[in-house]
Order: structure tokens, then C-alpha cells, then sequence
């Protein structure tokens, strides 16, 4: 492993931008994870109450109501076409910037990032990121998220990384080499299409309940599971303003399993690519990571997809929140200087 | 990393790589490597391609293929002399060809042809206002006068359909992509709830991104044939493709000029900006399409509006001046534009 450079004043770090929620690594072993909202005081009240300027994260997410709220990245890339949204990138990267460097007390003379994109991320898309993000980093290195991932985890052959985040669900398989157009996928059903499918399925039976899209979330992140329910799935929403307890078992469990099959046959797909003698190996080395994966019993249905075909190994990754910045923060340490180097400013 | 690990090393050299030639607006990689895949694949290609043309030629005789094609239905503007555009018959069988990845360069070429496209006709009415107005009459007429504002600056126009006639939203594609459209414009008028929304919006090809963009997009693509696993694949594709770039820039730029025009005679029209959906005839054309909802139908002020063929006639100008303005801009170059928030 490359020498911590933090002592010289440079600070490594490796970032999650993620739909949902992002997360740093740094190679001073800080760890933070932040929800990928950003938010600006509505009006003057708001701006008198909250006596702040901009507000990031969970934060951002409790005072809601006051702000002008940014969920700043869809499907894992920066929204097109909104100043807003730009502005709320940088003021969350700023922020987990400012967290981590606030914690390890040290003067920085220069940060170098690598930052993870969906995979089918195009070039154009980084090229906008790179844009975006000058400024906040000496150098920029942008990879595939579950390239990050396999890095990470130190799974670089005959493996394959199914990455289910808020916005994508991104799918690389590892065949020894940096992963290119044909090694990977990526899918726009993931945590949010459960959240969509869950909100319109609890709507339409409980049409009299008021709740919102953030509650839906919070409950799926919760109770999210597949197939056989472990307990009743009970929460509590408000009809007519009277706080009342509904039974959701039914709905979850439907929302949940719908974004299964389009996982399993996009699998499929990836592994009649590869190469004949090595499908077995692949097979048996399938990583599930990001915050899907810890849908319950969502690993054992994709591992049972697999038995048709003669089986395979499905791992559910054990720290998902972290794994996609960690594996960046891997790469960045990994990076020779004379690598940073041909990267400009 | 241990000096020893030489995969690592390598791996972490080809990101870095793909990292620089995105700083220098390469394309990438497998696209850059066309003389090495030509020599792997080319003679490979070649037989695929004379398969396919086999097969294809098979499916144009009635009877034999699955589409059944009227030889000699040829649809084109009128008065334009616009290459023909065959139109199949069959909607429900019609061959649904797969997009094909665009290059940069590809798109840089000039804009000749552009694709008209009335939103429904025939059994298909739309959406329909109070007053008895139906959309496939109000996006004709448009349509039309749009056709003659871009024939009168010698652009050729084809139009998906030319009087009240069902034509299905394959068929549509197909009819662009036959007749070599640089361009596809949509037209369509809203229904929204509550019925006091109003605006234009303008959508290019990605998946939806909330449930009332599902809804639109689900209604728009009603009797398409495709399902749902269909639709993913090819909206996947079609995101990857650089095409959406050349799609947003076309949408952002009748986005606004819809906007600006609009206001002097709908002064209290809303922006509701440039949207992504996985509108059936957007993910079948090859070239930059958009889908522009000019109005809304279930706007009681807007339905008033669309009634009276000045404001029918000021959209048209509008979905004109979007056009020209983008051609005006010139060609793709990665460059950063505004648009409007949607």
C-alpha cells in the first residue's frame, strides 16, 4: 500500500457521490456518510430561524420545510440542465469535505479524490462531473463504481459486482482488465423505483393515509425484504391527522421482489458474455453490494437464479454504506504520483 | 498495493488512461480501437449484416415476414421532395429496429431532413379538451404549419402522417429512420391535473424520473406492442448513446424558444421545463428526437387558446424558431449549455 500522504499535508479521499446518500473515505481512516440533499432557505424567515446559508444532508432532509431542497443527483450523475443542482454538488462535496478535515484537525496543503459514477456512466457525463468538481480537489480521478468496488474487495478476476444504490443498480464483471462498455451495465430500477412502487401501492390501498416519500424510504430501509416475511411490517401514517398503525407486509414485499427479475436476467445476460471456461468461476463469485443489498433474503433469490444455470455463490457485501468509498480510497492510495501527475490541475 | 501485484498496477494505469482521454475528449475506448475490431470483426459484421438484409428483404413480402409492408405506400410533406418513406402496414407486427450507437462525428454532419411528427390521428385522438377539441387535431394542424415555416427555408420535411390516419408509434420511427431524418419532432398537447396546470415541456429520451412522467409516458405509448422489458433494454441502450446529448440540446432550445415566443400571447404560461422520458417514438429513431407538449389541452384558459389558429400558428413558429436556433448553434462539441429546470 502506498505511504498515508496525510502527513505532508495531502489529503486522499475516496467518494460514494451517491443518489441517495454519499460517503467519504480518507486515508486519515475518517469514514462519513451524508444524504445527498442540499437545501437553501426558502425566504428571509426561513433564512432568520435556520441562521444559515445552506444546509446539507440529514439536516437538509428535518428542516425540509424550510428550505429550497436539492436532491442534486439522479441515477447517480449530476441532474442536467439546473445551476441549482450544480451548486448543491459542490456544497455537498464541500461539506464532506469539511467534515472529515474538521475531524482529523490537520492543516491540508492538497486533496486527491477518486470519485465513483454508475457505470454506464458516458464520457460526457464525466467530463460534466470533472467541470463541476474543479476546484474542490487538486487532482480527480473518476471511475466506474463497481470497479470501485471489485478494487476494493481485492476481487479483480472472474468475479462479478452488482452494485444496488438509490438511483442505479450497476453491474461489472471482472475479467482482469479496466472495465469497458461490455463488462458492464447499469439499470435505473433500484432503491428509488422501490420507493415510486412501494408509495403507489400503499397509496392505492390506503388511499385516506397521508404520508410522504421520505417516510416510504425510511420504512423500506427498514423492512425492505423478499420472499418470506420475518414479522409483520406495521407503520405508522396519519388519516385525518390521527397518527394510525397500517399494515404494509403485502406492498413492501410486492415492491421489493419487483426489481429482482430485472437484476437476475441483466446477470444472466452479463455472464452469457463471458467467456465459456470462465462462467462457472464468475458464477460462483457474484458480490452483492450497495444499499439494496441488504434487502432481506434479497441475495439467497438472485443465488436461486443461478441454480438454473448450475449454480453459483452470491456474497451480500458486509459494510455497504462504505464499500464503494472505501474501494475509491483504495485506488487513490494505490495511484502512483506520476499517475496523479498526468492528470493535470 | 504490493509491489508485486502487477494487475493492479496495470488496472490502475488503464483507469487513469481513460481519465486523461476524458480530459481530452477522446471517445472511448472501444470505439477509438475501430481499425483493430474492424480486422476481428468485420468479416464477422459482414455476414451478420447480409443476414440481416436477407432476413429483412424476407419480411417486406406479405405473407412471408412477420411485418407486412405495402410496397409503394410512400408518405412524404406535401410539397416537399423528400426521399420516400415506406410505411408498413401492419402496426401490431411492424419490426422494431434496434438503435444503433452514434458517434460524435456522426452527428456533426449537416441537418437536411426533418422528421414532423403529429402526435396521434386517426382512432387515436388524444387527450381532448371541453370544448370537444382533440389533440390528434390540434398537433395536425401544427404539424402542418410547422412543415411549411422549414420547407420555406429548404429544409425537406416528412411528416409521420399527412391527414386523420392511425399510424402506430413504431411505424413512426420506422418512418424517420427509413427516410434518413436528421432530426424528429414530436408534437403533442398536455392533460394535466390539477386542471389549472398549464406550460409547455419538452422531453428527450431517458428513463422518467417521477411517477407523473410515468403516467404521461405510459399513456403516450399505449398500443406500442413493447413490454416493459423491452422498453428497458432499449432505453438503456439508447442512454448510453451520444446521441441523448444532440437530443438535449434540440430539447433545451425549443424549450425555450417556446417559452419566449408563447409568453407574448399566453402571457401566464408556465416553464415545465426539459424532461427525460422513455417515449416509444423517441426510443425508436436514430436521430435527435424530442417530444414538445405544447399546451394544455386540459387547461380550460389553454384549451381556449389552442382553439384559435393564431396561438396554433405562434406554436408552430415557436417549435420553428427552436429548430433553427439549434441548427444555428451549430455542431456537438461537449460544451456545457442552460436550460431550463425541470
Amino acid at each position: 500500500m502506498a505511504a498515508d500522504k496525510s502527513a505532508d499535508g495531502v489529503l486522499t479521499v475516496g467518494i460514494d457521490l451517491g443518489t441517495s446518500r454519499s460517503a467519504i473515505s480518507t486515508s486519515t481512516g475518517e469514514r462519513i456518510v451524508a444524504d445527498s440533499f442540499v437545501g437553501w432557505p426558502a425566504d428571509l424567515v426561513a433564512r432568520k430561524v435556520l441562521k444559515r446559508e445552506v444546509l446539507v444532508g440529514k439536516e437538509a432532509l428535518e428542516h425540509r420545510t424550510m428550505l429550497d431542497l436539492r436532491r442534486p443527483l439522479e441515477r447517480g450523475l449530476i441532474k442536467e440542465g439546473s445551476d441549482k443542482d450544480v451548486q448543491a454538488v459542490r456544497e455537498l462535496i464541500g461539506h464532506l469535505l469539511q467534515l472529515v478535515t474538521k475531524k482529523s484537525g490537520k492543516e491540508l496543503s492538497s486533496v486527491r479524490a477518486v470519485v465513483g459514477v454508475p457505470a454506464a456512466a458516458m464520457r460526457t457525463n464525466k467530463q460534466h462531473l470533472r467541470e463541476v468538481l474543479k476546484g474542490l480537489f487538486d487532482k480527480l480521478i473518476i471511475v466506474s463504481e463497481p470497479f470501485a468496488v471489485a478494487y476494493g474487495l481485492d476481487a479483480l478476476v472472474h468475479t462479478m459486482v452488482i452494485d444496488i444504490g438509490a438511483g442505479t443498480t450497476d453491474f461489472c464483471v471482472m475479467k482482469g482488465r479496466y472495465p469497458t462498455d461490455e463488462d458492464q451495465r447499469s439499470l435505473t430500477i433500484a432503491g428509488d423505483s422501490i420507493d415510486a412502487h412501494l408509495q403507489k401501492l400503499v397509496r392505492e390501498k390506503h388511499p385516506e393515509a397521508d404520508f410522504t416519500v421520505f417516510m416510504v424510504r425510511e420504512w423500506k430501509e427498514k423492512w425492505a425484504f423478499v420472499g418470506d416475511s420475518v414479522e409483520p411490517v406495521v407503520v405508522t401514517v396519519a388519516v385525518g391527522g390521527v397518527p394510525t398503525k397500517i399494515d404494509i407486509t403485502a406492498e413492501m414485499k410486492t415492491a421489493c421482489e419487483a426489481i429482482a427479475p430485472p437484476i437476475v436476467e441483466t446477470m444472466l445476460d452479463l455472464l452469457a458474455g463471458v467467456e465459456p471456461e470462465f462462467q462457472e468461476r464468475v458464477r460462483r463469485n457474484v458480490i452483492l453490494a450497495g444499499g439494496g443489498s441488504l434487502i432481506r433474503n434479497l441475495g439467497p433469490k438472485i443465488q436461486c437464479a443461478l441454480e438454473k444455470i448450475g449454480g453459483g455463490k452470491v456474497t451480500v457485501e458486509e459494510d455497504p454504506t462504505f464499500v464503494g468509498s472505501d474501494g475509491c480510497l483504495a485506488i487513490a492510495k494505490d495511484a502512483p504520483d506520476a499517475d496523479w501527475e498526468k492528470l493535470g490541475r | 498495493m504490493r509491489k508485486s501485484d502487477p494487475l493492479k498496477a496495470r488496472l490502475l494505469r488503464e483507469a487513469v488512461e481513460d481519465n486523461v482521454a476524458t480530459i481530452s475528449g477522446l471517445l472511448p475506448k472501444p470505439l477509438r480501437r475501430g481499425r483493430r475490431l474492424f480486422a476481428l470483426w468485420g468479416p464477422r459484421a459482414a455476414a451478420l449484416l447480409l443476414f440481416v438484409m436477407l432476413v429483412g428483404g424476407l419480411r417486406l413480402v406479405p405473407g412471408i415476414g412477420a411485418a407486412v409492408a405495402q410496397p409503394g405506400a410512400v408518405r412524404q410533406g406535401p410539397g416537399t421532395q423528400g426521399a420516400p418513406v415506406a410505411v408498413s402496414g401492419d402496426a401490431a407486427s411492424a419490426t422494431f429496429s434496434r438503435p444503433q450507437r452514434l458517434t460524435l462525428s456522426a452527428l456533426a454532419l449537416g441537418v437536411r431532413r426533418v422528421v414532423v411528427d403529429a402526435g396521434h390521428g386517426g382512432t387515436s385522438l388524444g387527450t381532448s379538451g371541453a370544448r370537444g377539441l382533440h389533440e390528434k387535431d390540434v398537433t395536425a394542424d401544427i404539424a402542418e404549419r410547422l412543415r411549411k415555416r422549414l420547407t420555406a427555408e429548404g429544409i425537406t420535411v416528412l411528416m409521420t402522417r399527412g391527414g386523420d390516419e392511425t399510424v402506430s408509434l413504431q411505424d413512426r420511427s420506422d418512418m424517420a429512420n427509413k427516410g434518413h431524418g436528421d432530426l424528429f419532432v414530436s408534437i403533442h398537447v398536455n392533460a394535466l391535473k390539477p386542471k389549472d396546470s398549464r406550460g409547455v415541456e419538452t422531453y428527450y429520451l431517458g428513463a422518467s424520473s417521477t411517477p407523473a412522467i410515468d403516467a404521461l409516458a405510459a399513456d403516450e405509448n399505449r398500443d406500442s406492442g413493447y413490454s416493459l422489458a423491452d422498453m428497458r433494454t432499449l432505453v438503456d441502450m439508447i442512454y448510453m448513446d451520444a446521441r441523448k446529448d444532440e437530443s438535449r440540446r434540440l430539447a433545451e432550445s425549443v424549450q425555450r424558444a417556446l417559452l419566449r415566443d408563447l409568453r407574448r400571447v399566453n402571457p401566464a404560461i408556465e416553464d415545465r421545463g426539459v424532461k427525460t422520458a422513455p417515449f416509444v417514438v423517441l426510443v425508436g429513431t436514430r436521430m435527435p428526437a424530442i417530444l414538445a407538449e405544447v399546451s394544455c389541452l386540459s387547461n380550460d384558459d389553454e384549451a381556449e387558446l389552442l382553439s384559435g389558429s393564431g396561438y396554433r400558428q405562434s406554436i408552430a413558429d415557436a417549435l420553428f424558431d427552436g429548430v433553427h436556433a439549434y441548427l444555428r448553434e451549430g455542431t456537438p462539441s461537449g460544451r456545457k449549455e442552460t436550460v431550463h429546470g425541470s
